[in-house]
């Protein structure tokens, strides 16, 4: 392998590191707020009543808070974390992998935030 | 070795994906064991009956605590109670019910832990055949996500106890297909699966006679049949004699219900809406799986055991259309669709690997499994959105009757003597007592002429029974099917419903509920005459009482009941509604609304010349003419009569009895601001007692 097609092999791949950090970034903002909606859902079916404005609204607005301030927080070290890896561990079997594993856990909670 | 090291590099990205695809399914799985979890502990603490049928198992199991026959011969005589089910489930019940009384909590255990049992033993089967341990868990999990298992299972009933025992067994034939002992173990599971529910003598047995025909030989096989059959028959004749023919008349006899085939194709309709990519998956079970095992079965993955799991499951499943049949009819098929989706997850990894077909590209494998994942994965959230929608929201909807329940169980306590109930039979058995009667069961066996009501008939006249409940669902008259015909028009006849908790009408005996008739056309001690006539009787209908009159339209006079200021809206042909003094709160007013005065398609109007459209500010006398009872929107003659508040500006609230609800507020907006009143207060009808029922009553005075 010569080193041109070396280097344009690193750059594709770097590119493509690149665009999965962002698109696992920008989705962690999306899954951190399904997963507030995936759990006021499953708290409304079980516990809330037809009344709008009653104890199961502000039920679901201090669940919301409950979940938001720890998902921010995690949401902010899963995103750090994942570059901090990306750039030690870059094009390992590792590294792809833990892309996956990411945006596996991020579809998840926007599948379940949609269905649900 | 270079060409399986450029294989290995053209799968790299395949494998990441099916990674992904593992973590995705992983969430939503999990997602799936916490509402499931949710749902089953709160089931676990809710001290009321769920079902229907909780109470007659909590009540067998405390005869059997206290030593009595469950399996009676004859109904000649009371109780009229029926044991649809083989003893076993009972028996687990009876400890409980003897060291802690009765209670809902001990049954419901044994179902959650059976679903438990049942989804660790599906996904055993999977493995078994397979050796994949993730398909396995996702067999397990997915059981627990079907929206029928959720809704089932958190029940004290017998079926999910039926199918763990049935998983087992199966189970114990997929681990061990060559041995003897595994051979004796599946047909005693089996066994003790028919001995809990009579239905599980189908789906897994039929699966496990292919399958170890298939895996040992034909001879095992019928030593299978043999023993279980066998050892069924023999069971049966021994509790036949020991119960004097009892057995047979509860278990065979009085299970032999009339069959709604609508009632299969609703529930088709709704499994093929519920879970569409588990059905596909059953077609490539069925065409796909077993073209690419080209006869090697060895690969496919338990296709043999699966796939007559299935046929059995789906002929189980049918027999739903049987009258007073449940989602419980479907557990085996939940069971078997999550065998077909594990089944499918562990082959679709092994695509090219394990067939007897050609190899092919290595990236397939990974790539068709991350396919089914995420596949499955969509499915868990469809089975998931359904079981939040119903069976969720079906048990907040008795949660929320708490306060209601209490009261009736409250009443029941302290009512004495013997009182007949149907959804909340529980409460009877929660005080201690033994159930009189089992209404729909015996009202089954009225039906096909198998029973003599007539005992029944005359102590209902003779006013025997000092409460009767009678539950009235939202959507269905499902107490047309638990009482016969001659016991509802006995009890109208002898009895009036007094008061209603929680959905259910409570029925006193005239002679002790004080009621009386009008006298000169209004109910002793109430603050206002009856407006009309109503012979026929009264209902709720439409956010108004409506009295009933005898006659053709335009033949009963409807009055004024005080005086008051009339109005008339330009656009109502059949109304008018007055503003009265309110009786019950001197210094403020109240208004009466007087509808259904025209016919039906609202061309004539009956209302008087005297307030023609458009009236306002009218003065009326007490007893005035207002009109004539019309069939407006309704099938026969009557007058809907309704009381409201003002509005705080004094004026109607037409929206309240579903007037102009388009016009000035929105229905939402007034009744956030004001209430419908209940017309009990002011005319001391027993009927209006009961605002919010539609159920029709002969008029009745409340004492």
């Amino acid at each position: 392998m010569s080193m041109m097609r070396f280097f344009h092999k690193t750059a594709l791949l770097k590119g493509l590191a690149i665009v999965l950090w962002i698109v696992i970034s920008i989705l962690a903002l999306f899954a951190l707020n399904g997963a507030v909606n995936l759990t006021v859902t499953i708290y409304a079916a079980f516990w809330a009543r037809g009344e709008l404005y009653g104890e199961a609204y502000r039920g679901a607005v201090a669940l919301r808070w409950a979940i938001f301030v720890p998902g921010s927080v995690i949401a902010l070290i899963a995103i750090i974390a994942n570059t901090e890896y990306q750039f030690r561990r870059f094009n390992t079997p590792g590294a792809w992998r833990l892309f996956a594993y990411t945006l596996g856990a991020e579809a998840g909670i926007l599948l379940l935030a949609a269905l649900l | 070795m270079a060409k399986n090291a450029s294989a290995t590099t053209s799968a790299a990205p395949a494998s990441y994906l099916e990674a992904g695809a593992r973590t995705l399914a992983t969430i939503v799985f999990v997602v799936a064991l916490i509402v499931y979890g949710i749902h089953a502990f709160l089931a676990l603490t809710y001290p009321f009956p769920l079902d229907y049928g909780e109470a007659p198992l909590v009540d067998q199991a405390m005869r059997l605590a206290e030593g009595r026959a469950i399996y009676r011969a004859s109904l000649d005589v009371p109780p009229y109670t029926i044991t649809n089910y083989p003893p076993l489930y009972v028996l687990a019940m009876a400890p409980f019910a003897g060291l802690f009384g009765p209670n809902f909590w001990a049954g419901r255990l044994i179902s959650i832990v059976s679903a438990l049992a049942t989804a660790v033993f599906l996904g055993g089967v999977v493995h078994a055949h397979s050796r994949d341990r993730f398909a396995a868990r996702l067999t397990a999990l997915l059981f627990l996500t079907f929206p029928y298992v959720a809704g089932w299972s958190k029940l004290a009933r017998i079926d999910v106890l039926a199918l763990a025992l049935s998983a087992a067994a199966l189970y114990v034939s997929a681990r061990r297909p060559q041995s003897n002992r595994a051979l004796a173990g599946t047909a005693a599971l089996l066994l003790a699966a028919i001995y809990t529910r009579q239905s599980y003598g189908l789906a897994a047995p039929l699966a496990a006679f292919v399958w170890v025909w298939a895996r040992r030989s034909w001879r095992a096989a019928f030593v299978l049949a043999g023993m279980v059959g066998g050892g069924g028959l023999v069971l049966f004749v021994m509790l036949n004699l020991a119960t004097g023919g009892g057995f047979f008349f509860n278990v065979v006899t009085a299970n032999v219900n009339p069959f709604n085939v609508d009632t299969v194709v609703r529930y088709a309709r709704e499994v093929r809406g519920l879970a569409p990519i588990l059905l596909a998956f059953c077609a490539v079970l069925v065409f796909v799986i077993p073209v690419r095992a080209r006869g090697r079965f060895d690969g496919a993955g338990g296709w043999l055991m699966v796939l007559p799991y299935l046929a059995g499951a789906l002929l189980s499943a049918a027999t739903i259309g049987k009258i007073g049949s449940n989602v419980n009819y479907l557990l085996e098929l939940c069971a078997a669709l999550a065998l077909v989706a594990g089944t499918v997850a562990a082959w679709s990894g092994k695509v090219w690997r394990d067939d007897a077909a050609p190899p092919g590209p290595a990236w397939v494998p990974p790539l068709v499994r991350s396919v089914v994942l995420i596949l499955l994965a969509v499915q868990a959230g469809m089975l998931m959105r359904f079981t939040l929608q119903r069976p969720v929201q079906d048990f907040k909807y008795r949660a929320f009757a708490r306060p209601s329940l209490h009261e009736l169980r409250d009443l029941v306590a302290e009512t004495a003597g013997i009182a007949l109930a149907d959804e909340y039979m529980g409460m009877i058995t929660l005080k201690g007592e033994s159930l009189y009667i089992q209404p729909f069961e015996v009202t089954q066996l009225a039906n096909a002429g198998l029973w003599d009501q007539t005992p029944l008939l005359d102590a209902i006249r003779a006013e025997t029974f000092p409460l009767i409940l009678i539950h009235h669902f939202r959507y269905y008259p499902v107490y047309q099917e638990r009482w016969t015909p001659e016991m509802l028009a006995a009890i109208q006849a002898h009895y009036i419903a007094s008061d209603i908790k929680a959905d259910t009408l409570l029925f006193r005996p005239h002679s002790t509920a004080g009621i009386s008739a009008p006298v000169d056309g209004a109910c002793p001690g109430a603050p206002w005459p009856l407006p009309t006539a109503a012979a026929l009787g009264v209902r709720w209908y439409n956010q108004t009482l409506s009295l009933m009159g005898v006659g053709y339209d335009h033949s009963v006079p409807v009055y004024a009941v005080a005086d008051g200021q009339l109005m008339r809206r330009a656009e109502w042909p059949d109304a008018v509604a007055i503003l009265h003094d309110d009786p019950l709160t001197p210094g403020q007013s109240v208004w009466a609304f007087y509808g259904g005065m025209s016919s039906r398609d609202g061309g004539v109007s009956y209302v008087s010349a005297v307030f023609p459209p458009g009236s306002t500010d009218v003065p009326v006398k007490a007893g005035e003419l207002l009109g004539y009872q019309g069939s407006y929107r309704y099938a026969w003659v009557h007058l809907h009569f309704a009381v409201l508040p003002t509005l705080p500006d004094v004026t109607f609230p037409a929206a309240l009895v579903w007037r102009d609800v388009e016009h000035d507020l929105s229905l939402t907006e007034v009744l956030l601001q004001v209430e419908r009143r209940n017309p009990d207060a002011y005319l001391r009808i027993a009927g209006s007692r009961i605002a919010g029922v539609e159920e029709w009553l002969p008029l009745h005075c409340t004492p």
